[in-house]
Formats: structure tokens, C-alpha cells, sequence
């Protein structure tokens, strides 16, 4: 009873049953909060002073297409194949764009099967794929016939990993990359469905299958050697 | 304004609480004996009632101001958060300006609680959808869950901040309802 009595006086969040400190000590404290949080802004502010939009500048780029956008891929799940993609057997548009140096990049019918990743450097499943795709190439696994491109879209300098250069070279990540323009040009061309979205083009730069969401890695060599098969 | 100078300030004071959330457990498991806690014990209400407003506002600049659409899990964590501020704000001015008896009414301490553990939670969920994905999961790129409109510091995401302050809340009107 005693306790519920003490609990009821000092159970409000601080307004009742304290013991008074005194007004000095309470006011010196709001000043050293209030100072605390104009160190903070500072710190934000010249932290960040600068490095602003340089980056932007050299980010999102210009695309072009060539050919037909692929129809939307159907909801059924992260792979889409012969059996329920329309879109298989169909010739996927060329992109013609450029690299992060500036380059130029052509994705285009060559007579060699390609995989395309399309991922945005604030995506956490990107994030996760990219590695995976790597280490396959790096143990070997790709087929040598087939080549492994990244489209860099949906770039906002405000979102997080920015910029997706930095991140991808932080990944060691070896494959060309395309960046996609402001409109998500690229990224539209392929009827997508979220990122990572990735579209298997035999060499005949016909669609094989699309996949949508993160894979592992049985599953993504899987897809190669079946877009390298044709 | 420069919306990351916005989000590392923001972070910066995410951290700011967070340290005062270690300090107050710390604090309590040791017996007390932290002056800083003790200054800090009697304004505890307006601390809270700070910390909400200050994560009320934020999230309203980040969806208007910065343009960071909110997903379904960031409105859940709003419902919790909003009706704090003004529950919070309502006690400091009953205290400050009133009879007080509101603000020393147990109802408040317990709605408080309850509500900012619920938040908690949906927050701590919220940044488990942002760091885990098994095979199949994307990113919607309309109003993504997923995704991470920020990350300062390598951990500091939208959710995580909003979990800081809600085991903020929390834990200072828990210590208004266990204090010796």
C-alpha cells in the first residue's frame, strides 16, 4: 500500500514528488543543453559545408534507347521465365549511355550473353546482391561467354551510399556500369519491379528470364548459364 | 536548408539521447550515482517532452521539407510519436503553468510508457526490415520500407533514430515509475 501510495506521488514523468534541485543547477543544465545543441547543428553544418552537389553533377547521366521498352514483368514471384514472361523471346532495347569515367557503354546485340543489373546505391537488397555477383566472378562461375553490366539508377544524392561510384569500387565490383539518366530511362526500358532488378539476354539479345529482388548465388549462376545457353 | 546538414543534425542528436538512455540504465543498474542524472531527474518531463516534439518535427521535415516519402512502417511509428508531443507538451505546460496534477498523474506516466515501448518496437522492426532480406526481396521503388533514405555513421537510418527516441521516452518515465 505504502509502495502504491509512493509510486502514485512520484509517478508522473517528472512532475510530481521530486525532490527540488535548485533553480540554479536547473538552469545552468537547460543552458548546457541548449549549448549541446548548438555545437551539434555547427557540427552538422560545417561537416557537411561543401560537399554538397559536385557529386550530382557527375552522377546521373544521359540514356538512350533503342528499340522496344519490355513489358512489365508479372507478379510471380522473384523470377520471371519462359513459362509466365511474355517478355522472353522478345529482343530487349540497346542502352547507350556512359560510365562513371564518362565513357561511352553500349549494351546492344554483340553475339554475347549478357546479364543486366539494375541496382540504386540506397537499396538495401542492392547492396546485399552486389557482393554475391562479385564473388561469383571472382571464383570463376561466370560463364565466359556471358557479360555482367550495371545500370546505376534511381541516383539521390540525399539517400543513403551515396555516391554509387564510391560504393561500387568499395564493392571491387568489375563489371561495366551504365548510369541511368534522371527519368530512370534505363531502368523503365526493362518493365521493372523494384530493386535489384536484373533482365538475362542470350546472345541473340533476346530475354531469357528477368528476376526481381535479391538471389543467391545458385540461383544467379543458374540464370547465367541459362542465358548463356541461349 | 541543406537537407544533409538537417539529417546529420538530427543524428547527432539521435546520438545525444541515446548516450542519456545508456547513461540512465547505467545509471540505475549502479545505484544512482551519476550527479548528471540527478540535475537531469527533475526535468525529465520536459526532456521527453523535448525529444518527442524534436522527433515530431523532424519526421515532418524529412517527408515535407527533404521530400523522404514515408512507408507504411514510418506512419505507424508517427501515430505513436505525434500524440506524444502533444500529450508531452500538454504535462510540461500543466507543470509550469498549472496545478500540475496532470503532469504528476500516474495515467501519464503509464500512457506514456506503453505508448513509446509500442513505438519502439515498430521502429526496431522497421530497422530489422531495413538490414535483413532473404532471397526475393526488393526494394519497391515507389514508398520502399526497405529502404534507407539516410545513413549516418554507418547505422544511424530513419527508424533508428526514431527507436532512440522512443527508448528515451521510455526509459525516463520507466525511471519516473521505479524511482526508490
Amino acid at each position: 500500500m505504502a509502495s502504491q501510495q509512493r509510486s502514485q506521488q512520484r509517478s508522473a514523468t517528472g512532475g510530481g514528488g521530486q525532490a527540488p534541485s535548485s533553480e540554479g543547477n536547473q538552469k545552468v543544465l537547460v543552458a548546457l543543453a541548449l549549448g549541446a545543441v548548438l555545437v551539434l547543428a555547427a557540427v552538422a553544418f560545417f561537416v557537411t559545408r561543401g560537399d554538397g552537389n559536385e557529386n550530382d553533377l557527375v552522377q546521373p547521366a544521359t540514356v538512350e534507347i533503342v528499340g522496344e521498352a519490355l513489358p512489365a514483368m508479372p507478379d510471380v514471384g522473384p523470377i520471371a521465365d519462359a513459362s509466365n514472361d511474355s517478355a522472353v523471346g522478345t529482343v530487349a532495347p540497346t542502352l547507350i549511355g556512359t560510365n562513371f569515367e564518362g565513357d561511352e557503354i553500349r549494351i546492344e546485340p554483340d553475339g554475347r550473353a549478357k546479364a543486366l543489373y539494375f541496382v540504386a546505391h540506397w537499396c538495401p537488397h542492392c547492396q546485399a546482391e552486389v557482393p554475391v555477383v562479385q564473388g561469383l566472378i571472382n571464383d570463376g562461375q561466370k560463364p565466359e561467354t556471358l557479360d555482367v553490366y550495371a545500370i546505376s539508377t534511381a541516383v539521390d544524392s540525399t539517400r543513403g551510399n551515396f555516391p554509387p561510384d564510391v560504393w561500387l569500387d568499395s564493392e571491387e565490383f568489375t563489371p561495366q556500369v551504365l548510369r541511368d539518366d534522371s527519368e530512370l530511362t534505363a531502368y523503365n526500358s526493362v518493365g521493372p519491379a523494384g530493386f535489384p532488378f536484373v533482365v538475362y539476354l542470350d546472345a541473340d539479345h533476346q530475354v531469357v528470364a528477368r528476376s526481381a529482388g535479391t538471389l543467391d548465388a545458385a540461383q544467379m549462376q543458374a540464370l547465367w548459364n541459362a542465358a548463356a545457353e541461349g | 536548408m541543406d537537407v544533409r546538414a538537417v539529417t546529420l543534425f538530427l543524428a547527432l542528436l539521435a546520438v545525444m539521447s541515446g548516450s542519456l538512455v545508456v547513461l540512465a540504465v547505467g545509471s540505475r543498474l549502479i545505484g544512482d550515482r551519476f550527479l548528471f542524472l540527478n540535475l537531469v531527474e527533475p526535468l525529465r518531463l520536459e526532456l521527453i517532452a523535448a525529444v518527442a516534439t524534436t522527433a515530431a518535427l523532424g519526421s515532418l521535415y524529412l517527408s515535407e521539407g527533404a521530400g523522404f516519402e514515408p512507408c507504411r512502417l514510418c506512419w505507424a511509428q508517427r501515430a505513436a510519436m505525434y500524440p506524444l508531443a502533444v500529450i508531452l507538451i500538454g504535462a510540461v505546460i500543466d507543470k509550469r503553468f498549472a496545478s500540475g496534477r496532470i503532469a504528476a498523474s500516474s495515467w501519464l506516466a503509464n500512457v506514456v510508457g506503453l505508448v513509446s515501448v509500442v513505438g519502439l518496437g515498430i521502429a526496431v522492426f522497421h530497422r530489422y526490415e531495413q538490414s535483413q532480406g532473404g532471397v526475393g526481396s526488393l526494394c519497391d521503388p515507389a514508398v520502399p520500407c526497405a529502404a534507407r533514405w539516410l545513413n549516418h555513421f554507418g547505422f544511424m537510418t530513419i527508424p533508428t533514430m526514431a527507436a532512440i527516441g522512443f527508448a528515451t521516452i521510455a526509459v525516463f518515465s520507466l525511471r519516473a515509475r521505479t524511482e526508490p
